[in-house]
């Protein structure tokens, strides 16, 4: 089965959101909660001790991974007007972290019966907070990262419109305004719909729309490249050798 | 035939990615099936359209109109992909040794469970004809290509694929036949 | 039914569109070489003549341009690389590995267990990945499985 290999930047960015998975050897495995199991057997004090040790473990994970979080959104190189976004991002993640200290406090005082009420409602918690505010978090950083490609994309544009205008002075094909028109639409495509994605963190919409937003000005950036490669391609038969 | 395949076909051999897209778009589900029939595994499949269509865009530039259409040409690319595969498997796949896990079709996934193993009885049965058998039973009975396509897809008169088509589906039940005993 | 109707049901047999979506950007990523067309034809003549034509018009062009025969402010400075391949190539390789990224959504990433990165290496399907990748990468033995602090919290809950 064929797969892309990616550089070492996409490892970077991926390995930044993992690492907020398993933050400084926080690393729970299925013989953890094994143990617990298996503490039951030997008596409710010894439960409780193993129950309260892994929970306390969990939680704590679950602070250094929004921790962890929020240092590579406080890494990333903004601009003024997405440090708003960025700022937003941040305090929610400051309230995330509060908030795992809070139950983590519940914990030392808790019974058996105490900490699977906790467990219970920080995984709800997660459910219907965190995992949206991580899923926003990883889709900014992504668009902080995208940014510069629509700039390349405009400077290509530029490049190529100058380009198509000299050889029509020249008396080149007509295909190749065509091919530009194209072009231009879908970079200014590619630009609004970033504009949208943008807006869209700013009103706090849902993760999964502001990710749509995303893809759809990546992939218009994509296919305005699949027209200068056509231009490319006419621009080659038409000059023989490279100057 | 896709709208305006003769102008997306002209500038595709010209070199215009964004001319084979669209071509691409149109013709792989049919490849991806042909191919998907013959060899039962969707990863196989997978990889085997994978390089039709990569062949095709390859070669693109010697591709000459002559009156059949661009299907055929694709057709043509993924019969001698599917032999290219076996060979470089190098061995006898014998069917009755193979593990049943191995004809698990997950591209059938949305078909309900009866559909679902009456076509993998028959894609089974398809799997043990001789190749242009299998081709024939493709091309004319699942793709309904027209008879004149089809034999140049298989490079043979019409007379010869009407005869072939026959023989195939006398052979495809005999064997489902068998299968039932 | 009858095997003419189940053969008719392969029809509805349709390719993964994930997969279909990853084989389109990396064929299209290739870039074919112009062809060189046979001219048999006296009009395919003519028309390479034409084109020829132009050619060595745009070259003198970029000769007197080169050597300062034209007053510059008529003319756009024209720079070849506006549309040399390698480097289109380049930027259109980074905007995909954008689209890859952005496809693999943090849901993924927060029901599987295990996505390494190894060198910078993106290993397809995470949820492939998580299943197909040697425990020895995982740093687990094949008793024990790296589990997620959701999966950690519900079992705690029991």
């Amino acid at each position: 089965m064929f797969f892309l290999l990616l550089p070492p930047l996409a490892g970077i960015f991926l390995g930044s959101v993992n690492t907020a998975r398993a933050a400084d050897n926080c690393v729970i495995t299925s013989s953890d909660l094994d143990a617990v199991t298996a503490a039951a057997a030997q008596g409710l004090m010894a439960e409780l001790a193993a129950r309260r040790a892994l929970l306390t473990r969990t939680i704590a994970c679950a602070k250094a991974e929004a921790q962890s979080l929020q240092n590579n959104l406080n890494g990333l190189s903004v601009s003024d007007d997405e440090k708003t976004i960025r700022a937003q991002l941040s305090d929610r993640l400051n309230d995330a972290m509060n908030y795992y200290d809070l139950e983590l406090e519940k914990v030392g005082g808790a019974g058996i019966t105490g900490t699977q009420i906790i467990a219970k409602e920080v995984f709800a918690w997660r459910g219907n907070n965190y995992n949206f505010l991580a899923a926003q978090v990883a889709n900014f950083t992504l668009w902080v990262k995208s940014q510069n490609l629509f700039e390349t994309a405009l400077a290509r544009l530029r490049s190529v419109e100058s380009i198509v205008s000299f050889l029509e002075q020249a008396g080149a094909q007509n295909e190749l305004r065509s091919d530009l028109a194209s072009a231009q639409v879908l970079v200014q495509d590619a630009r609004n719909e970033n504009d949208s994605a943008r807006n869209a963190f700013l009103q706090s919409l849902p993760p999964d729309q502001t990710l749509a937003l995303i893809q759809q000005s990546l992939q218009s950036l994509s296919d305005a490249y699949q027209k200068f490669f056509d231009i490319s391609t006419v621009v080659q038969t038409l000059l023989p050798t490279k100057p | 035939m896709l709208d305006g395949e003769q102008k997306l076909i002209k500038d595709a051999v010209q070199g215009k990615s964004s001319a084979f897209g669209p071509l691409y778009d149109h013709y792989q589900p049919m490849i991806y099936r042909f191919v998907f029939v013959k060899v039962g595994r969707r990863e196989d499949a997978e990889d085997i359209t994978h390089q039709v269509f990569l062949a095709a865009w390859q070669n693109i530039g010697s591709y000459k109109h002559r009156g059949h259409p661009f299907s055929s040409w694709l057709y043509q690319i993924a019969r001698n992909q599917v032999v290219d595969h076996y060979r470089a498997k190098k061995s006898e796949i014998s069917l009755e040794k193979m593990d049943p896990e191995y004809f698990v079709a997950p591209a059938t996934a949305h078909f309900d469970l009866s559909t679902k193993l009456e076509m993998e009885k028959v894609r089974v049965a398809i799997a043990g004809l001789k190749p242009d058998y299998q081709d024939v039973i493709v091309l004319r009975f699942i793709e309904d290509l027209p008879l004149k396509e089809a034999a140049h897809v298989l490079e043979k008169s019409e007379g010869a694929v009407k005869l072939m088509q026959h023989r195939a589906i006398k052979e495809l039940q005999r064997m489902l036949e068998q299968q039932k005993n | 039914m009858n095997l003419f109707q189940i053969l008719k049901q392969f029809k509805n047999i349709e390719p993964d569109p994930a997969f279909k979506e990853t084989s389109r950007r990396a064929i299209l990523a290739y870039r074919p070489v112009a062809p060189t067309t046979h001219l048999w034809s006296a009009q395919r003549t003519l028309w390479r003549i034409i084109e020829t034509g132009a050619a060595v018009a745009l070259t003198g062009f970029f000769v007197l341009l080169i050597t300062g025969a034209f007053s510059g402010s008529r003319f756009v400075p024209v720079q070849y690389s506006a549309v040399d391949p390698q480097s289109l190539h380049a930027e259109a390789q980074a905007i995909d590995i954008q689209i890859q990224l952005a496809n693999v959504t943090y849901a993924e990433s927060a029901v599987e267990s295990t996505v390494q990165t190894a060198g910078g290496k993106l290993l397809g399907n995470p949820k492939k990945a998580s299943s197909t990748a040697p425990s020895a990468a995982r740093g687990t033995t094949e008793a024990t499985s790296t589990i997620t602090i959701d999966q950690a919290l519900q079992g705690l809950s029991q």
